[in-house]
């Protein structure tokens, strides 16, 4: 079954997809599907991205009819895409030489421009699962794109501030945090000309970092090559720190936050990556539990600034 | 400036109470909604300014927004749209369609008020976007790179030339001389029809249609068909920028006559007899000061560029980003169907 269905109590649409289900567990290298030469790679490859085996939506999703004007369906229209970052099966993000990174920045690019020429894409969402923690299933560098039918609640909920704080203040939220962030550096954990890596004031999770372009762009594309390679070296630096912080590797999720180009408020978005790492110390997990799941309020143990001076004391001297 | 025979400054006063229609203040752009329902009766007064002080534009297809001074006034949803002018005043009658909407924007600038009347229409009034798609003439048709982007435009309706088009997968547009041409054509496979007149219950019968009025104007079209056709012949540069703020709810179609088309297609107009090379909806408006615009657009090649417009000049400036990408794609069909992007470094 591949539908969306309408919940009235929260104005949103849930996607039903029982062949996700099926997904499969690869517990060995032997048996990796995009590996050279795997299932889904056979051919020679540097880096791909490809449409998932079980998406959960489709550019030709089935028919669906409602049941009632109260049980409302809507077909499952989008493409979920798996990102493969190098044909390397055993480095991950922070191990990729700057060039790779900054190649698979430019994917990311291309990804996006095509994604949103599709008609009936409305947001296009790029991230990764990073360790078993977060639920990856492959430990082969990948990430995941959904290009989404409809905009996601918590997209919204940005767009909505944006558009709350552009009103009353008559500025982006982001360039006025990021004006004030450098000028405190407290919370700043890497800069650059361009961008700024920071555990923001406002952090969810206990090791969230924000990586902010300093110049107000509002998706990927918009960034020179410049800038692209700054934003390539940043996730570098940033994962660095984090497999730095307890010599381990860190599980995170790393989700990219563009404007839905198609509204016509889009250009008060402004584009930055959130890291939200599940780990609160070396061997605690902090969960999205009930408060965290059932009403979007987070309680953080940690002092965003201290996580922010342990951060920046991770010494990395990989560039 | 009078809505509905009342000074638009009294909508932002006391609640107007009127049978006749609805009013939502959004506070967040200065502006009031004002909706209308259809009614049996002619066309009515909607709209009522000073001649001299009051800026529109000078294509009458796109003659549905009036402004003056700190204040502007859009409507759509209309039918029967009559513009009476003489030497001091300029009126507008019309007559609501299903359901219609005035809204009147209150700023410092013509730029930020159109965009925030757009915005009021995208967000209050349901209005889809639209991305617009390339209306290709027989001459400037690749089939190898346009069957799936674009709509090949055929010169004569012989139903044996566009059988044979569709016989090889080519997405056919004809123009019509009729309605009952509709149905024969559609039977046959065409999708995309230019025609002069449109009835909204054709949407419903034809929903897998793409539609281009020719000869109508923006306030009955909006959110009715997927295009019109306007003449930018008489446009002043400063109203090519501000009539592509249409173009995300309604793509408005243009050949490239006076105008760069690399313009036209940065700033997202709908390609008649040209191809479209940009991704449009990575553009950006921005008023710099008085009279000089910066456009900000993303390259076929996903490269950012700048254009700067100067209304009092003759031509844009442009500038462009010199590096190119470094990434070659090759897209690869599965036998299951599914795409797979191949990237490799090195310039394509
Ligand atoms: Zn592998
Ligand atoms: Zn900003």
């Amino acid at each position: 079954m591949l539908e969306l269905r309408y919940n009235p109590l929260t104005d949103e649409w849930i996607i039903v997809s029982a062949e996700t289900q099926k997904r499969p567990v690869q517990p060995s290298q032997q048996s990796c599907p995009i590996c050279v030469g795997g299932v889904e790679l056979p051919e020679e490859y540097d880096l791909v991205s490809f449409e998932n085996r079980f998406p959960a939506l489709k550019r030709n999703p089935p028919q669906v009819s409602s049941e009632s004007d109260i049980f409302m369906k809507e077909r499952s229209f989008g493409i979920c895409e798996v990102v493969v970052y190098t044909s390397k099966h055993d480095v991950a993000l922070p191990g990729m030489p700057l060039r790779q990174i900054e190649k698979l920045v430019e994917m990311w690019v291309d990804r996006t421009v095509e994604l949103f020429s599709h008609e009936f894409v409305e947001y296009v969402f790029i991230f990764e699962n990073r360790g078993k923690e977060v639920g990856a299933s492959l430990s082969h560098p990948h990430g995941q794109i959904y290009a989404f039918p409809f905009l996601p609640k918590r997209i919204l909920a940005k767009v909505e501030a944006f558009s709350k704080w552009h009103a009353q203040r008559g500025s982006c939220p982001v360039c006025d945090v990021v004006a004030e962030e450098v000028k405190i550096k407290k919370r700043v954990v890497f800069e650059t000309g361009s961008f700024v890596s920071l555990v923001p004031f406002y952090a969810r999770f206990p090791f969230e970092v924000h990586v902010y372009p300093k110049r107000h762009v509002t998706s990927l594309p918009e960034l020179t090559s410049q800038e692209r390679a700054e934003l390539a070296k940043h996730l570098k630096i940033i994962t660095l720190k984090y497999d730095g912080l307890y010599g381990q590797e860190f599980p995170y999720m790393m989700m990219f936050f563009q404007a839905p180009m198609k509204r016509l408020d889009a250009e008060l978005f402004h584009l930055h990556v959130e890291f939200n790492p599940p780990k609160r110390d070396k061997d605690k997990i902090k969960w999205m539990a009930s408060v965290e799941t059932g009403t979007w309020a987070f309680i953080n143990p940690m002092v965003p600034e201290q996580a922010a001076e342990m951060l920046r004391k991770v010494e990395v001297n990989e560039l | 400036m009078k809505v509905l025979d009342n000074e638009v400054s009294k909508f932002f006063e006391n609640p107007l109470q009127d049978a006749g229609f609805s009013l939502k203040k959004i506070d967040s752009k200065n502006a009031v909604v004002v909706k209308l329902r259809r009614s049996d009766e002619k066309p009515f007064e909607i709209l009522r300014c000073n001649r001299i002080s009051c800026w529109s534009f000078s294509e009458r297809s796109l003659k549905h927004v009036f402004m003056e001074n700190d204040t502007l006034v859009g409507f759509a949803g209309f039918e029967e749209v009559r513009i009476e002018e003489d030497a001091e005043q300029v009126a507008v009658f019309a007559k609501p369609l299903v359901e219609a909407f005035i809204v009147i924007v209150r700023g410092p600038d013509k730029l930020n008020m159109l965009k925030a009347f757009y915005e009021v229409l995208w967000n209050e009034c349901n209005f889809p976007t639209k991305i617009p798609k390339s209306l290709l003439m027989e001459d400037s048709f690749d089939e190898t790179l346009d069957r799936r982007s674009a709509f090949l435009l055929l010169s004569s309706n012989e139903e044996d030339e566009v059988k044979r088009y569709l016989k090889k997968g080519v997405r056919v547009a004809v123009k019509l001389e009729s309605w009952g041409e509709l149905q024969r054509f559609y039977n046959v496979g065409v999708r995309c029809f230019l025609l002069n007149d449109f009835k909204d219950e054709y949407r419903e019968r034809y929903a897998d249609c793409f539609f281009i009025l020719q000869k109508a104007n923006v306030a009955s079209a909006l959110a009715r068909v997927d295009g019109l056709i306007v003449n930018v012949k008489e446009f002043s540069l400063e109203e090519i920028v501000l009539a592509s703020l249409v173009n995300r709810l309604l793509p408005l179609y243009v050949s490239v006559e006076r105008f760069d088309s690399k313009l036209l297609d940065v700033l997202g107009f709908g390609a008649f007899g040209w191809r479209r090379c940009t991704n449009s909806i990575f553009t950006r408006i921005e008023r710099e000061r008085e009279r000089i615009y910066e456009i900000s657009y993303v390259s076929e090649s996903n490269v950012p560029g700048r254009v700067w417009i100067d209304v009092s000049k003759d031509s844009p400036e442009w500038f462009f980003e010199q590096s190119e990408t470094r990434l070659r794609k090759q897209t690869v069909e599965r036998e299951d169907g599914r795409y797979f992007h191949f990237y490799r470094e090195g310039v394509s």
